[in-house]
Parts: structure tokens; sequence; C-alpha cells
């Protein structure tokens, strides 16, 4: 009777965390803690919430102790034993095998794709720089990374593609380059993404001066349905053809995009904007916090990321403001800076952060839908981007 | 002994950390062209977009407006101008009314009366009911 009592009493949590030999349980209590901040942040602070929260309860899931929902070992090697996974795992084991086989992030994107609106890109194609400008800070902070000797070149690489701000193409870039990163990786990725906000508008303000915050931009042309139809289809034959490492990401980017322009799915277009996005947004949260284990995340790497991640966050935010600025000057005036911090691919944030500071020096003029051209071009260029990195062969060079 | 501690090490056995940076330089180069390389490809296709769906097009309709407003007759407003030209003989009667009232508006007010002659007159529409007057012969 006694010895049942005391099993049980050994086999609660709050036990597991104190006799645990692998993981300290100041650690433990810190990651429940960071959990804790994080729905915070997502329920009162409204950072994000559709995926912070799923990310905050995954990882305050997989640190309870004796719950054996995730199992990052599993996934570490290069060949996973998926008997193993599906023998031993538990939910999120199983769940995650979506963001470890690049499923998730490819079918987010097809929801995005159904979701986004092209017409002011392919209205302005000027604004396909600007998009390329803003990756700037993928590069720098995948030098910055690699050069603090931290980390491994393909380490590096996840690391950069935080400056995308794009969650799907960091989450396949890192799975494949570092997947012991992907917790920190993924959650620096998305906190700076609501941060945006707060981030950007000092680098905006710095870049340009009053008289260029004013600049009106002219209307933008009329766009047809065939334009719209045949837009998704090219880009996916251009990128493809030459970066066919982006193809996952690309192509169902633009293969939800044609859902939704060509006008005769539209039943496929609104279960890929609703029912398929909601449904892979929770799946792809909660396996991506799991990751957040306290052995894997608690880490000198982790501060360092998040360091890189916010450099190449405000680098690709000027790399974008820098762009438009030339752009300006060679059009003779007819380009506001201000888009260009839009460059960023966070959809459509970035693009209402530049309406917002724009209605600031000028509350008549509306930056917006010129915003959303620089926007859009940017979720391609992180895309291709991350092409460059998961084609690179890193093995080779370093 | 943590994972960037492991790193520096293997990163020391195995290649030099100038050459690493080095290396670094090359990623960073060809992934900017890259970038830059395929958003002006795409920006590229799109100009043409421009010329064959939105360019051309225009400038055809354009050219159909033209000439279809060629091969229309005289403009509208000169024809209310010519109007009462047309239908002098019918409007006689109220040209001579108008006459007479203008004169004897001039006799009235003490001025000579002017040497004047109506020859044409513009109806102006919604004005009351002067403006039905002549059609409707209520004076």
């Amino acid at each position: 009777m006694l010895e049942s009592i005391v099993n049980f009493l050994e086999s609660t949590g709050i036990a597991r965390i104190f006799s645990n030999a692998e993981t300290d349980w100041w650690k433990t209590l810190i990651m429940l803690g960071i959990s804790c901040v994080l729905v915070y942040l997502a329920i009162v602070k409204q950072f994000e919430p559709l995926l912070l929260l799923p990310i905050a309860i995954g990882m305050m899931l997989t640190n309870l102790p004796g719950a054996n929902l995730f199992h990052l070992d599993f996934f570490i090697a290069e060949d996973i034993n998926f008997g193993q996974v599906l023998h031993d795992g538990g939910l999120l084991d199983i769940l995650y095998l979506g963001v470890k086989l690049g499923i998730y992030p490819s079918l987010i994107f097809i929801g995005i794709g159904a979701m986004t609106d092209f017409t002011p890109l392919i209205s302005n194609p000027k604004s396909l720089l600007i998009g390329a400008g803003a990756q700037l800070g993928v590069f720098v902070a995948f030098f910055l990374a690699l050069a603090s000797g931290a980390f491994t070149a393909s380490e590096a690489a996840a690391i950069g593609i935080i400056g995308g701000a794009d969650g799907p193409t960091a989450i396949l870039v890192t799975k494949t380059l570092a997947p012991k990163l992907l917790g920190a990786i993924a959650i620096a990725a998305y906190s700076y993404m609501a941060l945006i906000p707060l981030i950007q508008p000092p680098f905006m303000k710095l870049l340009t001066n009053d008289k260029e915050r004013k600049i009106r931009m002219t209307a933008l042309r009329p766009v047809s349905q065939l334009e719209k139809i045949l837009f998704p289809i090219v880009v996916t034959l251009v990128v493809g053809l030459i970066v066919p490492d982006a193809v996952p990401l690309i192509g169902c980017l633009m293969f939800g995009n044609l859902l939704n322009v060509c006008g005769v799915c539209d039943r496929l277009s609104k279960t890929a904007q609703n029912e398929l996005m909601n449904i892979v947004t929770i799946f792809l949260g909660i396996t991506v916090g799991a990751t957040a284990s306290a052995d894997n995340f608690l880490d000198i790497q982790t501060i360092l990321i998040i360091v890189c991640g916010l450099a190449a966050f405000c680098v690709s935010t000027c790399g974008g403001l820098i762009t438009a600025k030339v752009m300006n000057v060679i059009t003779g005036g007819k380009i506001n800076p201000l888009i260009g911090s839009a460059g960023v691919s966070a959809v459509p944030m970035a693009a209402r952060v530049s309406q917002k500071v724009g209605q600031q020096y000028d509350p008549s003029n509306f930056l917006l839908m010129h915003a959303m051209g620089p926007n859009v071009a940017g979720v391609i260029g992180s895309a291709v981007a991350a092409g460059v990195f998961l084609s690179w062969d890193w093995s080779a060079m370093f | 002994m943590n994972t960037a501690m492991i790193n520096m090490l293997s990163l020391a056995a195995d290649i030099s950390y100038g050459e690493k940076v080095l290396n670094g330089l090359i990623v960073v180069a060809v992934g900017i062209l890259a970038v830059f390389g395929v958003l002006a490809c795409l920006w590229g296709v799109l100009a043409l977009f421009k010329i064959f769906f939105y360019d051309i097009p225009e400038k055809k309709k354009a050219a159909l407006k033209k000439k279809k407003a060629e091969e229309t007759p005289a403009p509208a407003p000169a024809a209310v101008e010519e109007a009462p030209v047309a239908n002098e003989a019918d409007d006689t009667q109220l040209i001579a009314v108008i006459t007479a009232a203008i004169a004897a508006y001039t006799a009235e007010s003490g001025k000579t009366a002017l040497p004047f002659r109506v020859v044409s007159y513009k109806r102006v529409r919604g004005a009351g009911g002067w403006s039905g007057a002549d059609e409707n012969e209520t004076f």
C-alpha cells in the first residue's frame, strides 16, 4: 500500500522535475515560466496570437516531465527511424513529422498564396527590387552568426533566414539545416515579426527626410484577370528554373494564389485560406514550440540567435529603405522611401507600418497599396534566399 | 561542453577562421546576386506583361475610340445653336414675340430702341414654365 503511494508520488511531475538526472530543475521551471510569458504576450498583448499561443503551449507541454509528448532526439539524426517515431513517439512526435518532412511550411504557403493579392506588385514591378533589397539582413545575419564562431555555416544560414521575416520559410530552412535550433529560431522569427511596429519606425524616420516621407505616389494601373492568372504560373516557372530548391515554397505560394485568382476554384481557395491554414497553423505552432525543451533552449546559442535575429530584422528594414531611396532618386522623386521597410515579408503588417508612419506626416497620403508591392515581393525574395541556402553545399566549403 | 564550444573547436581543427569568413563572404555575395537576379528577371517579365496586356490594348482602345469619333455626325452642341435656323419657319412667330418684348422693354425704360434683330435663341431647359413657352403656345 505504502509502496503504491510512494510510486504514485514519484511519478508526479513535481517529483520528476527535481529527480530528473538529464535536466536541471531550474531549467525546467524557467522554460515553464517562459511559456507562460508567451501565453501572456499572445492573449493579453496579442503579439501574433494565432502562432504564438500554439508555440507557447507546445513549449509548455514538452517541458512537463513525464508527459513524453515529444522526443527531439528522434529527429536529430540524419536518418530518422520512422518505426521508432511511430512506436515510441508521443502525439507531438507524430505531428512533428509534418515539420521534419517539410509538409507544414508548404501547406501554409498555399494558404498565404490564396490570401495574398499580388495586384500591387504586378502593377508596379519595380517593387521587386525593394523586396530584394530587404533581404540584405538575411545575408548580414548569416555572416554575423558565422563570424561569431559559435555556429556551423548551415546553422548560421538558418539564423540568417530570420531576416526574411517569414515564419514558414525560417522553419523550412531550419528543419533542414539546423533541426536542433528550430525552437529558438522559430520563436525569434515570430517574436520579431510581432514586434515589427516597434522595430521598424525608428529606422524609417532615421533614413528618410521630411520631404521624402510626404511624397505621394501615382495611382497604380489596373491589372487584368489574364495578368493575375499568368503571374503565378510565370513566377513558378522563372523561380523554379533558376532556384529549384525554392519550389516547395514558391510553387505552393503561387498554387494558392492561382486557386484564388482563376475564378473557377472558389471552394478550394476558401478551404486553403481558412480550414487548411488554421489546421496547419495549429500543428505547426504546437510542434515548433515543442522543440524548445529546457536542454535545447537554455543555451548561449539561443541568446546569440536572438541577437543575430534582431540584427537581421534591422538590417533588412534598412536594406529595403535604402533601396527605395535609391529608386526614388532614379525615378525623379516618384517613390516614397517609406514603402521600403515593407520589403521584409511580414505580410501585411510591414505594409501597415509604412502606411501608419506615412500618415503621421501627411494624413491624406495613402501608401498601403504601394507598400503591398514590396511586401509581397519580400515573400518571393525570402523564398529565393531560402532556396540559395538550401541548395548550397555547406560541407564542401566549411 | 556546450555546442558553441564544440563548433569553435571543430572549426579550429578543420578550417582557419580567415578561410571561414572568406567563404562566408562568397556565400553572401552569391546569395545577394541570386536574390536580385531572380527578382530582376521577374521585373522584366512583369514589364512585358505591362506592354502586352496594358499598353498595347490601351493603344488599340484609343485608336478605336478615335475612329468611332471620326465616323459619327456633327456634335450635338452645334445642333443646339443651329436648331432655330433649321426650324426657321416654325420659330418665326416666337422670334417676333421676343423682338417685340425687347422693344417694349427698351421703350418703357426710356431708352431709344436699338437697331437690332433677333436671329436666333437658345432654349434654357428647366427654367420654370417659360422654358416650354414656345412649344405650348401659352401666350
